[in-house]
């Protein structure tokens, strides 16, 4: 049985770096990304779970990392908007004008990311549930849409060479 | 920040994590079994819950799955919704649990977490209830099966230190299938109303999140019209900041008209 108490050494993997950190157990994976690696990529927004900007993926899957504990992460592999580089979605963001303020914009995009790998050919039905995840108050959105719309569209003439 | 510390154990086995739990509330330490996470780390920081202790049961292996065994299949209750959704258990599953939360929560939020958390909605239970699923509660003698209608009356009737191991769900799915769901607002939000219905052509069973204070069923005869199921509900309808009583009263017309329209055996 894995026990964890006080300030204790934890295990991960954040952007293909292997990180090793003491931490105590009340430390969220929000937090420990922010303040511990220096990944601010991930906001803190409502910090309840309800507006996306803190989204990382775990293990290829998005989650909300300001409702996880940074030791339920230990053995694992985090990927930040930081660890995204060149990828078809952040270009279509620019290319789009999917943001105003930015605040939203990593967890969108890693969302956004994460939908394109595990779905290339996503209905509409299907960005529309993944992409709920995540709240913007300032562009409506379309801005967003039409970025992962030109996104889908250039993972498919890429694939297709 | 969760602003105070307290201490993280990870069981490997469904043995370990019950004498971890008898062992804590011996010493007088305030412990929680902790699933997904998506509630409790909310509460913990914002010092709703305060905990001495918190015990990971997503360290045991069979709790984390999804396995066939006779006439059932076996999800895990540690087992996240959308995994659960993935793996194609029943349409009425992925339609009922593809409504709760948003997809990214989901895959932390686990089945047996959406059963056994605070928040009065409990929507995995809507379908699970429908399908006639079988609890497996883990306990001081070990696991025992439990139909899910018998351990739930207004909130899951878990004795002290026991803990939801596994839901056994029959593979003979019912012959009628119905669910609904109606928010104040946008999709991502809790329900007004969440209305699912099963029947085998002999009964009909009806769940409801979201109308009263905890969720409701009955299980009642096929023939059982609109009218007698409006009586079996309508005195229960809550009145909070998402719409009045009455106005879930309305709704709750008009999705049974809704269900009764594509039911097989009014009138039988």
């Amino acid at each position: 049985m894995l026990v964890h108490k006080g300030c204790m050494p934890m295990t991960l993997k954040v952007n293909g770096e292997t990180i090793e950190a003491d931490i105590y157990a009340n430390m969220t994976l929000l937090r420990f990304l922010r303040e511990h690696v220096g990944y601010t990529g991930a906001k803190p927004g409502c910090e309840n779970g309800d507006c996306g900007a803190c989204t990382v993926l775990l293990d290829g899957r998005p989650i909300k990392a300001c409702m996880m504990l940074a030791i339920e992460a230990s053995g694992c592999e985090i990927t930040t908007i930081e660890g995204l580089k060149n990828t078809e979605i952040q270009s279509a963001f620019v290319k789009e004008g999917g943001f105003q303020c930015g605040y939203c914009t990593s967890g969108f995009i890693v969302n956004a990311y994460a939908l394109l790998e595990a779905h290339p050919c996503a209905d509409e039905h299907t960005k529309i549930n993944w992409l709920s995840a995540n709240l913007c108050r300032c562009t409506g959105y379309e801005g967003i849409r039409n970025a992962l719309n030109g996104a889908q569209e250039a993972i498919a003439k890429r694939t297709d060479k | 920040m969760i602003p105070f510390d307290f201490e993280y154990y990870k069981p490997q086995t469904a043995q370990e994590a019950y004498a971890c739990m008898t062992s804590l509330k011996a010493s007088s330490k305030k412990a929680f079994y902790y699933s997904g996470g998506t509630e409790l780390v909310t509460l913990l920081r914002k010092e709703k819950i305060v905990a001495d202790a918190i015990i990971d049961l997503k360290g045991i292996s069979e709790m984390c799955r999804i396995s066939n065994k006779e006439d059932f299949i076996v999800v895990g209750t540690c087992v996240s919704m959308n995994k659960a959704i993935e793996f194609g258990i029943s349409d009425l599953i992925h339609t009922t649990f593809e409504k709760v939360a948003d997809h990214t929560v989901r895959n932390a939020l686990t089945v047996g977490g959406n059963l056994c958390g605070r928040l009065p909605f409990k929507e995995a239970l809507l379908p699970l209830i429908a399908l006639k699923a079988i609890a497996v509660v883990y306990g001081e003698n070990g696991p025992k099966e439990i139909p899910l209608s018998s351990l739930f009356d207004k909130r899951l009737k878990l004795k002290a230190d026991e803990f939801l191991y596994e839901m056994m769900i029959p593979h003979k799915m019912p012959e009628f299938t119905f669910a609904k769901r109606v928010t104040a607002g946008t999709a991502v939000d809790y329900p007004l109303i969440h209305l699912v219905a099963t029947s085998d052509g002999e009964h009909t069973t009806v769940v409801l999140s979201g109308f009263a204070n905890y969720p409701v069923f009955k299980v009642l005869p096929a023939v059982t019209t609109a009218d007698q199921w409006m009586t079996q509900f309508e005195g229960l309808a809550k009145h909070d900041e998402r719409g009045s009583a009455s106005y879930r009263k309305h709704l709750l017309k008009v999705v049974i008209d809704e269900m009764m329209e594509v039911y097989p055996y009014a009138g039988t």
